[in-house]
C-alpha cells in the first residue's frame, strides 16, 4: 500500500477537474464542427464535393451571394465614414456632450440589431411607416419618403449597429496617441491639414482597417436584420438563404455546404484583420504616457454636436422612440393622443399571448442557467489555459476562442445536425438551446474571464501550495475571491448575449405552438 | 424571445413587439449597468 499511495500523493488531486472541463470543452466545439464538416461533404458512396457544386452552381444562391458582398462592403463603407469622425470628435476635441455621445454609442452598440430592424419597419415601412405617413401628411405626396423594405434601407440599418466597431477602435487607438506628435510636426512648419493626413491619418490606419473588417464580418454574418428587411424586398443573404434550406422540406445538407464557405470567408477576414493590427500596432505604442490636447472647434462645436445627435436619432431616439409609441398606443401608426394611449399591449403580451409569456420565461431560465454555468466553465477553462495546467493548454485557449470565427447562422446549422442525431438527441428540448447559447457565448466569456486571470500574479497561489492546499483550494480560497468581479463580469456578458441571441435559437427551437 | 418576436412580426402584432423589445432593452441595459459596476469602467473600453 505505502509506495501506492506515495505515488498518488505526487498526482494532483484536482486533475480530474482541470480533465473534465477540458472534455467538455472538446465536445461541445468537435462536435457541431466535426458534423458541419461531415454533412457537407458526405454522400450515399463516399465523400462527395457535388453539393458545394450545386452552391455555387445555382443563380439563386449566386446571387444571396452577391447581395452579402453589396452588403457587407457597403456596411463596412458607411460604418468607417460614421464611426471614425464620432470617435475622433470624442476623443480629440472639445465638442459638447462627449459623455452623452459616448453613452449613446453604447446604447447602439448594445441594442441587438434585430430589435433595430423592427423598429425601422415601424418607422420607414413604405404604406404604413410613421415617417412616411407624416410626409404624405406634410406634402401631400403619394408616394413614401423612404422605404426600409430594399437594399438601401438594409444597409442603413445594419450600419446604425455596426459602427460603434469602428468607434470603439478608432477612439480608443486616439487615447492612445500623444498630442505631441502632432505637435512635433506643427512646429516643424506643417499646417493642420498637413498634420492630419501625414501624422494622425497614418496611425489611426490600422484602427480603421480593422474596423472596417469587423463592420464588413458583422454585416456578412447577421441574420435578424436580413430576415426582416430583405426577405419582404424579395432578396437573399448568404444567412437568410441557409435558414430558407431549413424550411420544410428542410436541406440540412445542403446548408451544411452553404455554411462552410461563410466560415472561410470569416477565417480568413478575420486573420486579415489580426495581421492588419499586427503589423502596424505601434500607435497602441507611440505615446500612451504623452499628453492628449483638446482640439477646440470654435464656431462648428455645436453643428458638430448637432451631426453627432443626427447619427444617433437613426441609431436610438427614432427606433427607441416608435418602441415606446407602439408599446402604449392603440393603434402604433397614428398620432399619440390621449384616446390612443393604451396598456392593452401589455396585458395582450404577459397575459393573453401564452407564447410570450412562455418565451419569457424560457429566455430568462436560459440566461440564468447559461450564464451561471457558462461562466464557471470559462474561469475553469481560463486558469487551465493561463496556469499550463494540462498538456496542449494552447489548444484549450484557441478552442475556447473558435465560435469567434462561426458565423451566428452557420454555428446553428453545426449544433442543430450535431444534436438532432445519436449520440445527443436533444431537438425539441430545452437542452439544445442551452448547449447552444453555451458553445456560442463561451468566447466573450472566457476572454474576459482569461483577461482576470492573466491580471492576477501566481505568486500568491504558490504560497499557498508551499503551506500544503492543494489546487482546489487554492483556486477557491485565494485566486477565486481575486477573480469575483471578473467571473461577474463573464457571467453578465455571457446573459446578455443569450438574452439577445437570434439565430441559433432560431435554427434549434421547434416551431412555437400557439 | 427572439423567436416569438418573429412570430409576432408574422401576425403584424407590433404592440407585443414593442413591449418584448423594451424588455429586451430593459434587461440588457439592467446587466450592461451591472458589468459597468463590477468592471469600474465602460464596456466600449472594455471591448476593444
Amino acid at each position: 500500500m505505502a509506495p501506492r499511495e506515495g505515488a498518488l500523493r505526487g498526482l494532483d488531486r484536482a486533475l480530474p477537474v482541470w480533465i473534465g472541463a477540458t472534455l467538455a470543452l472538446l465536445v461541445l466545439m468537435g462536435l457541431p464542427l466535426g458534423w458541419l464538416g461531415w454533412m457537407s461533404v458526405s454522400g450515399e458512396s463516399g465523400y462527395t464535393l457535388a453539393r458545394y457544386r450545386t452552391v455555387f452552381g445555382d443563380p439563386a444562391l449566386q446571387k444571396a451571394l452577391w447581395n452579402t458582398v453589396v452588403l457587407s462592403f457597403w456596411v463596412g463603407v458607411t460604418s468607417v465614414a460614421l464611426g471614425a469622425p464620432l470617435a475622433w470628435l470624442t476623443a480629440r476635441t472639445d465638442v459638447p456632450g462627449r459623455g452623452l455621445i459616448r453613452g449613446l454609442v453604447l446604447a447602439s452598440f448594445v441594442t441587438p440589431p434585430f430589435l433595430g430592424a423592427f423598429a425601422w419597419v415601424m418607422l420607414a415601412g413604405p404604406n404604413a411607416g410613421y415617417l412616411n405617413r407624416l410626409w404624405r401628411a406634410a406634402s401631400g405626396a403619394q408616394a413614401p419618403l423612404v422605404n426600409i423594405f430594399t437594399m438601401p434601407g438594409l444597409i442603413f440599418v445594419v450600419t446604425i449597429y455596426t459602427f460603434p466597431y469602428v468607434y470603439i477602435m478608432v477612439a480608443n487607438t486616439l487615447a492612445l496617441i500623444a498630442s505631441d506628435v502632432e505637435e512635433a510636426g506643427a512646429i516643424l512648419g506643417a499646417g493642420r491639414l498637413s498634420v492630419a493626413l501625414t501624422i494622425t491619418f497614418p496611425m489611426v490606419l490600422p484602427a480603421l482597417v480593422s474596423g472596417f473588417i469587423l463592420s464588413v464580418l458583422q454585416a456578412l454574418a447577421l441574420f435578424g436584420s436580413p430576415a426582416i428587411l430583405a426577405l419582404p424586398a424579395g432578396f437573399h443573404t448568404i444567412t437568410t438563404q441557409i435558414w430558407s434550406l431549413f424550411q420544410f422540406p428542410p436541406k440540412v445538407e445542403m446548408a451544411a455546404a452553404f455554411s462552410v464557405p461563410l466560415l472561410l470567408a470569416t477565417i480568413v477576414l478575420l486573420w486579415l484583420q489580426k495581421r492588419v493590427l499586427g503589423r502596424r500596432g505601434y500607435a497602441a505604442v507611440g505615446g500612451k504616457g504623452g499628453r492628449r490636447r483638446v482640439i477646440p472647434l470654435g464656431p462648428w462645436r455645436y453643428p458638430a454636436l448637432g451631426a453627432c445627435l443626427v447619427v444617433m436619432a437613426g441609431a436610438i431616439f427614432l427606433p427607441y422612440g416608435i418602441l415606446a409609441k407602439a408599446a402604449f398606443s392603440k393603434a402604433w401608426a397614428q398620432p399619440l393622443t390621449w384616446d390612443n394611449l393604451t396598456l392593452a399591449n401589455f396585458t395582450f403580451t404577459f397575459f393573453q399571448y401564452s407564447a410570450t409569456r412562455d418565451a419569457v420565461v424560457n429566455t430568462l431560465e436560459l440566461g440564468l442557467l447559461t450564464a451561471t454555468v457558462g461562466a464557471g466553465l470559462v474561469a475553469l477553462l481560463a486558469y487551465i489555459a493561463s496556469r499550463r495546467l494540462v498538456f496542449g493548454y494552447q489548444v484549450v485557449a484557441f478552442l475556447a476562442l473558435v465560435p469567434v470565427v462561426i458565423p451566428g447562422v452557420v454555428l446553428a446549422v453545426a449544433l442543430f445536425i450535431a444534436y438532432t442525431r445519436p449520440p445527443f438527441v436533444l431537438y425539441g428540448t430545452l437542452w439544445i438551446l442551452f448547449i447552444a447559447y453555451l458553445t456560442k457565448e463561451m468566447p466573450v466569456g472566457y476572454a474576459q474571464s482569461d483577461a482576470t486571470f492573466r491580471g492576477i500574479p501566481p505568486d500568491l497561489e504558490d504560497a499557498g501550495r508551499i503551506l500544503g492546499a492543494g489546487r482546489l483550494r487554492v483556486l477557491s480560497d485565494i485566486t477565486g475571491p481575486l477573480a469575483r468581479s471578473g467571473v461577474i463580469a463573464a457571467w453578465c456578458f455571457i446573459f446578455i448575449g443569450v438574452i439577445r441571441e437570434l439565430s441559433a435559437s432560431i435554427i434549434c427551437s421547434p416551431p412555437t405552438p400557439r | 424571445m427572439s423567436v416569438v418576436l418573429f412570430d409576432l412580426k408574422e401576425e403584424g402584432q407590433f404592440g407585443a413587439i414593442a413591449v418584448l423589445g423594451l424588455l429586451m432593452l430593459a434587461l440588457t441595459f439592467v446587466t450592461v449597468t451591472l458589468v459597468q459596476a463590477v468592471l469600474g469602467r465602460d464596456v466600449l473600453g472594455a471591448r476593444d
